[in-house]
């Protein structure tokens, strides 16, 4: 089944530092994948590789067992479209409307009818109560809309992968409910494989995500952080 | 000069014909996308590049017109040339003012927010976003400034060289140093279809050259310092590449 993504002993530098040391996991299709970590541990970094908008030091990443490096541009787009991607900060299209923006992944495809693009549009943005904001520009949207909006339109193309970097920060409790819910909602039906960087790690009640923390550039289980009193899920549970 | 110096002066513009002929393929194959979200995109360079520049360039062309006629009125008479009023009218404005001019305008007012705007979607991730919906930033976001500024280029200039010969004839009836009659027909047989040409050409040229380098400093840009910087190479690179390429033309039409 499409969607499976694995690293192979991903390096990555910035400059002369090391942020990233032979990083290696897999998700396959329906697993879910949870990242946490300290600011600047190279969370974001890690999922731009997974999409190929950086390209690590040494290290493979592979999608359905193809080194995404082997990909010539045409395809590594065309594979794209089948990714769902929510950056942290929302990076929504400025001079594009809400409904444009969520359209977007769908105008992209070719052999979907406008009329179909619509009716796909209208029906995700009722999920995420978007219907009265679908003429607004982003710089009309409070924090949480705009995250919204970001997460409708990662979901619109019915991806087999969904890479969520940080889709909560910023926004209040009622909101980032309602979105976990669409996304759990989507997750149940498609079984996409999802890596999620996040510092809520206890979102995906119901699932059986694997929990990992990514520490001085390598990325360990949690449980094995918590034995061994690693620092980062010292901070969290005391913040609990 | 520095040796980094002279890089940057080879990489450039090897980089903005890359991302020429990288804008040229795209044109070639049209996709689903040229035709839906591009249209938008291409409407609107064409607004903000064309039609709300009109006012600026008539401007600028109807004083162009009115200063080379007087110019023109208090020299030639010296040299015994009159007759060649209509000449020099066609020969300054259509073909070097007015394309001149017009890539002057557009560069300051389109070619620097051109390349803030990407340059700032570059720095709130769009161009990030475009990539990893499958979208290609140059189909999506070259092609349409490069087809809007090119059109919007030609016309402008096409507008330029009308507005120009109205404001010198305008000027020529009201001081009537020579017959209004006399001068119209002067410039009516002056202008030749090689005067359109190579203005069409350089409108062509020039609208590609400022597109291409505003997009290309604009995508270059890696953070929010950079965007002011692009701004500012945007405009430096196309003028001087404007100035090139007028000369490059010019001797294609009237060497040899």
């Amino acid at each position: 089944m499409p969607g499976e993504i694995k690293l192979e002993k991903v390096c990555f530098k910035q400059g002369k530092v090391s942020l990233l040391r032979e990083i290696s996991f897999s998700v396959k299709r329906g697993e879910i994948l949870v990242i946490s970590g300290r600011s600047g541990e190279g969370k974001s970094t890690l999922l731009e590789i997974c999409v190929g908008l950086k390209h690590p030091s040494s290290g493979r990443v592979l999608w359905d067992g193809q080194d995404i490096s082997s990909f010539s541009r045409k395809v590594l787009l065309e594979k794209r479209q089948s990714t769902g991607y929510v950056f942290q900060i929302h990076a929504l299209i400025s001079n594009h409307s809400v409904f444009e923006n969520i359209a977007l992944p769908l105008r992209v495809r070719s052999g979907i009818a406008d009329k179909e693009i619509e009716k796909r549009v209208r029906k995700i943005m009722d999920e995420f109560c978007l219907e009265n904001i679908d003429g607004f520009f982003p710089e009309l949207l409070s924090a949480g809309q705009l995250k919204t909006v970001a997460v409708a339109r990662a979901l619109i193309s019915e991806p087999d992968m969904l890479l969520l970097d940080e889709p909560l920060s910023g926004v209040d409790p009622f909101t980032a409910r309602k979105i976990m819910n669409v996304i759990y909602e989507h997750q149940n039906r498609r079984k996409m494989s999802v890596i999620m960087v996040s510092h809520e790690t206890d979102l995906w009640e119901g699932f059986l995500p694997v929990k990992k923390v990514l520490d001085k550039g390598r990325l360990v289980d949690s449980s094995e952080q918590e034995n061994t009193g690693g620092e980062y899920i010292k901070s969290a549970q005391v913040l609990r | 000069m520095t040796g980094e110096n002279v890089v940057f002066w080879i990489n450039e513009p090897v980089a903005s014909i890359k991302l020429l002929f990288r804008s040229l393929a795209a044109c070639c194959t049209p996709s689903k996308t040229a035709f839906t979200s591009i249209r938008a995109q291409l409407s609107r360079q064409i607004l903000y590049t064309g039609v709300e520049a009109l006012w600026l360039v008539g401007i600028i062309a109807f004083l162009c017109g009115v200063v080379i006629v007087i110019q023109a009125m208090t020299n030639m008479p010296r040299f015994g040339v009159t007759e060649y009023f209509g000449n020099i009218l066609i020969v300054s404005v259509v073909r070097e003012l007015g394309p001149f001019f017009t890539a002057l305008v557009i560069i300051g007012r389109s070619g620097a927010a051109l390349a803030a705007h990407i340059g700032t979607m570059q720095v709130n991730k769009e161009v990030a976003a475009l990539e990893v919906m499958g979208v290609d930033p140059v189909r999506f976001l070259v092609v349409p400034a490069l087809a809007g500024m090119t059109l919007s280029l030609v016309c402008l200039n096409v507008y330029f060289d009308i507005v120009a010969i109205i404001g010198g004839l305008a000027f020529a009836k009201l001081t009537v140093v020579m017959p209004f009659r006399i001068f119209l027909e002067k410039v009516i047989q002056a202008l030749t279809w090689k005067d359109i040409l190579i203005s069409v050409s350089k409108g062509v040229f020039f609208g590609m050259v400022v597109a291409v380098i505003s997009c290309h400093y604009g995508l270059a840009v890696r953070n929010i310092r950079g965007v002011p910087q692009a701004a500012i190479n945007a405009v430096v690179g196309s003028m001087a590449f404007t100035v090139v390429v007028s000369i490059l033309v010019t001797l294609s039409f009237y060497a040899g």
